[in-house]
């Protein structure tokens, strides 16, 4: 199949699919009254006196046809909204956020990544031996860690006991007046890569000090995910054929794993990796809260939990857009590594 | 797979369709909360406490003291009724409820002609998710009447008297307050718009009243009771008033008056000045009198020059006529000024601000008349004005956005039948503020707001801000054609001061990151020495977070939940100041008809 049609097609997939988590997490929050909603413009207890004016400016209590209708007339005019939780269009609050989670993730992957592919390496390498029990126990060991029970605990030793030496938040005071400053621009409001772009060490190396513990935190958690994958994939390809002839031939074992074993193993890991990149960009809440990083991830769960209904439909559509478009990078590199697989799903 | 797709959504649409009842926006539901709906041992029938023996025997059952030292953490006093003290109109000697279970018992065995003892009753205690004090006064509640139940020698059966305990989200606690009213009983607190005896009351006992209402309880004869309090011009006899009230309150137990809180404030040891006034919504005070310098090794000293806030929730505009909550209202302590303000921890007497006066009433006209301060100017750079005052107030009342503070405004300058905009008429609200050459002159509805009306005048929403300023931001532009314009905005950012300021105060807002911080830099054209170059108000909803940044010397003062007081009592280098009266109550409301009354 050709290449652009199969992109036209699959991006035209969006519609049904945006459709459908629009209307259903509508058909959601619909379940609460209008009451509960109208709820959500209360800050203080004063203002409860005010529920029935709120409902009726706000149309809380119209038909969910009527309301679902209101809010798609708006998103074709290219307005997502207002997110209550933080203040400002559910537009603004998308491209707000969500530098801080790219950030993370743009760390946090290739650190995931590179330690999954050795270790899944390593310990097929040495199948069964004790290297391969340390390696598969302590990457499943932080697997099983909670994440906001590592996060708090590294923030207890770095920041707490090591008085300041990992701090939380994305940039330390000083830095944060200075990016914020005229001195500063800022292109992308990732801090690291707008402190190259800008020439700026200091805000450079703050803004990785400031990265470390969010980072370790996600790496130590999920690395197992890519090793395992990584050792299944690589025991299958020492099995193979073609690694008994290298041997044969009489190459070395370190040529043998890491040239060919290891590259046609990559296959799975590499379209995996495209998912790991895009959970993480779907925003990583409890390290993001734990950390102050506040990211994409942290906004989605403040608008779930008080019922910010355009910012949870707002973050909904990107999340959508978001999955569809990985899904399609993903089939199309698959074919590009592995020249068996065809566009569409035939393999030849 | 596109049919298989389009299926799927067809079916999952159907399912919504079938699941939503009646997709109309939903209808109130009858309450799953009182078992039986009789009084047959496994239920209480919808009137249930509207026996003021039941109300008392609930009053009596509860252990106040272990409530404030369990769930308040010893923070928190036992008031009689809904007035505080710190409150204009509080009586010191009125009466409140003791935990006596002997009295408890003697009352319920009056109620219902002995029926509600006989045979007991069966009902569900709700109580929003997540807050561990209305947790432990729930869980009280259930625990005593068990006791009772379980140790009364004709009953010896702790299941006589059940009471079940479930958490709930906040927004669907308020959504069964007002709106279902299927709850026996609900918790809720309350603060002061000024601190008067009438803002409490009137929520709590007037027909009318915000949680009263919703209850069931109040009468017509109460109500005029109300507001011959509210409207007697005497002191003395509008405190005797007063008294009656908070006697009457007891005399009802319409609800179980928890405590009033006392609260703290935790700051590091270079952060000195701090004293406190408790109608100040500001988290740190006024922090205008504070002081950061290194006062020692326990705690890094940071930052010079800077004040840092962390704390949670994030303002919601820092439009001063749009702000109802304490996080905005911090920031126009910070950036705007008010004509008078609290003078020094009182709650009734006033310091002279962007006034040199505090209010000269004259009982002629019901005028209040403040003599504008000269010299002032705005962060613009540009002099302040009577005419900005005056736009200041008229622009509030212009504005008016719906669940807003100006109510205040219509209340004390309009008239007690007028709340909003669309009760009145612009002529009425340019009457009611005028410029005489260098004063401005308030007409108060009636003589008896002189002294709210100030405490009104002390709220952010009566900030004053520079007219052309805000024309130049296509504001209000003062004219009774520009009201459609700017009247009812539905969204803080719909109106013109959401995100920018022009302000009189010490500083200047530098940077609103929603969500994330917000700072505010020294004004230099301030008219006094201003004591930090940078204060920085931050958003960490993560507990150990702030506490760590407090310990590691990179905030100056952090917000701290009560339950978290004892560990913060142990670490070296704080400026811990306890005990301190906060104007708020917390109370338990009885539901007289459950399931509100017929239609």
């Amino acid at each position: 199949m050709e290449l652009r049609s199969y992109i036209i097609r699959r991006l035209l997939l969006l519609i049904p699919v945006l459709f459908g988590v629009t209307v259903f997490i509508f058909g959601i929050t619909m379940l609460f009254s209008p009451i509960e909603r109208a709820s959500l413009y209360i800050r203080s207890a004063r203002q409860m006196g005010d529920i029935p004016a709120i409902i009726a400016t706000y149309g809380l209590d119209q038909p969910f046809w009527v309301q679902y209708g209101t809010w798609i007339s708006q998103v074709f005019h290219g307005n997502l909204g207002w997110s209550s939780v933080v203040n400002m269009p559910v537009w603004d609050a998308i491209w707000n956020f969500l530098p801080a989670t790219l950030e993370l993730a743009i760390f946090a992957t290739p650190l995931i990544i590179l330690m999954g592919v050795f270790l899944g390496t390593r310990a097929a390498a040495h199948k069964d031996r004790p290297l391969d029990h340390v390696t598969r126990v302590g990457a499943i060991a932080g697997w099983s860690l909670p994440t906001f029970w590592l996060g708090l605990m590294l923030l207890m030793v770095f920041y707490g006991l090591f008085r300041g030496l990992l701090p939380p938040d994305r940039l330390s005071f000083p830095m944060n007046l200075l990016v914020n400053s005229a001195d500063f621009v800022r292109y992308t409001r990732i801090n690291t890569i707008d402190a190259i772009l800008n020439l700026n060490g200091p805000v450079l190396l703050d803004a990785l000090r400031h990265l470390i513990l969010p980072v370790i935190t996600l790496s130590v958690v999920n690395v197992a995910f890519i090793m395992r994958l990584m050792r299944s994939s690589m025991l299958e390809s020492l099995g193979k054929g073609y690694i008994l002839t290298a041997r044969a031939k009489g190459l070395s074992e370190r040529v043998v794993v890491n040239k060919h074993a290891r590259r046609n193993a990559l296959i799975p890991v590499i379209t995996v990796s495209g998912y790991v990149f895009a959970a993480m960009a779907n925003g990583v809440v409890i390290t993001e809260t734990i950390f102050t990083f506040k990211g994409i991830g942290w906004w989605a769960a403040l608008a779930a939990t008080r019922l910010d209904i355009a910012g949870v439909l707002g973050f909904a559509l990107f999340n959508a857009v978001l999955f569809v478009l990985v899904n399609l990078v993903v089939d199309i590199l698959y074919t590009r590594v592995d020249p068996r697989v065809r566009l569409g799903g035939v393999m030849q | 797979m596109t049919k298989k797709l389009i299926v799927t959504i067809v079916a999952l649409i159907g399912i919504i369709a079938m699941v939503l009842p009646g997709c109309d926006g939903g209808e109130p539901l009858p309450s799953i909360y009182i078992g039986s709906g009789a009084l047959d041992g496994n239920g209480v029938p919808v009137d249930f406490f509207s026996d003021v023996h039941v109300r008392k025997a609930f009053c009596y059952a509860f252990d106040y003291d272990t409530y404030i030292a369990e769930a308040l953490s010893g923070q928190g006093v036992q008031r009689g009724s809904p007035v505080v003290e710190g409150l204009y109109g509080y009586d010191s000697d009125a009466p409140m409820y003791e935990y006596d279970l002997d009295e408890a018992v003697a009352e319920m065995k009056l109620a219902w002609d002995g029926d509600a003892w006989d045979k007991g009753f069966k009902f569900t205690l709700l109580y929003n998710a997540g807050n561990l004090p209305r947790k432990t006064a729930c869980e009280m509640v259930s625990e005593k009447w068990a006791y009772i139940g379980a140790t009364d020698p004709d009953i010896l059966d702790g299941e006589h008297f059940q009471v079940s305990v479930q958490a709930l989200a906040w927004p669907t606690i308020l959504g069964k307050i007002f709106g279902a009213r299927d709850m026996p009983m609900f918790q809720i607190g309350w603060m002061p718009d000024y601190p008067h005896a009438d803002n409490f009351i009137v929520p709590f006992m007037h027909s009318a009243g915000t949680f009263s209402y919703f209850q069931g309880y109040g009468d017509s004869a109460l109500d005029a009771q109300i507001a011959a309090a509210f409207q007697d011009t005497n002191p003395t006899t509008q405190l005797v008033k007063y008294a009656a009230l908070q006697q009457r309150y007891y005399d009802d137990a319409p609800g179980i008056v928890l405590a009033q809180p006392l609260v703290r404030r935790y700051f590091t040891q270079h952060v000195t000045g701090f004293y406190y006034n408790p109608c100040e919504s500001s988290y740190p005070g006024d922090i205008f009198y504070l002081t950061k310098a290194d006062n020692g090794d326990d705690i890094p000293y940071k930052n010079a020059g800077s004040l840092i806030e962390l704390t949670i929730g994030d303002a919601e505009s820092l439009d001063p006529a749009w702000q109802y909550d304490n996080a905005s209202l911090e920031q126009s302590r910070h950036i705007y000024e008010t004509l008078i303000y609290y003078s020094g921890n009182s709650t009734d007497t006033f310091d002279p601000i962007l006034a040199t006066n505090t209010g000269e009433f004259s009982a002629t006209n019901n005028t209040l008349r403040f003599t504008i301060r000269e010299g002032v100017t705005f962060h613009s750079g540009n002099n302040m004005t009577p005419e900005d005052v005056e736009y200041s107030f008229e622009r509030a009342m212009c504005q008016d956005r719906p669940g807003g503070p100006i109510w205040m405004f219509y209340q004390a300058l309009i008239g007690e039948d007028v709340w909003s905009y669309d009760d009145t008429t612009y002529a009425a609200i340019d009457a009611s503020v005028e410029v005489d050459g260098q004063d401005v002159v308030f007409t108060l509805s009636g003589a008896y707001w002189e002294l709210p009306f100030k405490q009104v005048l002390c709220g952010g929403w009566a900030s004053i801000v520079e007219k052309q300023w805000c024309i130049d931001k296509d504001d209000w532009d003062g004219t009774e054609v520009g009201i459609a314009d700017v009247l009812h905005p539905l969204l803080p950012g719909d109106t013109a001061l959401f995100d920018e300021c022009n302000g009189t105060g010490p500083w200047k807002l530098s940077l609103w990151e929603s969500g994330v911080q917000i700072v505010k830099v020294k004004y230099d054209g301030y008219r006094a020495p201003v004591p930090f170059d940078n204060v920085v108000y931050k958003i960490v909803e993560e507990w150990s977070s702030r506490k760590l940044s407090l310990l590691a010397g990179d905030a100056d003062i952090v917000y701290v939940p009560g339950t978290n007081f004892d560990e913060m009592d142990t670490e070296e280098g704080l400026n811990i100041f306890k005990n301190l009266p906060s104007l708020s109550i917390d109370a338990f409301f009885f539901n007289m008809i459950i399931g509100g009354p017929a239609e």
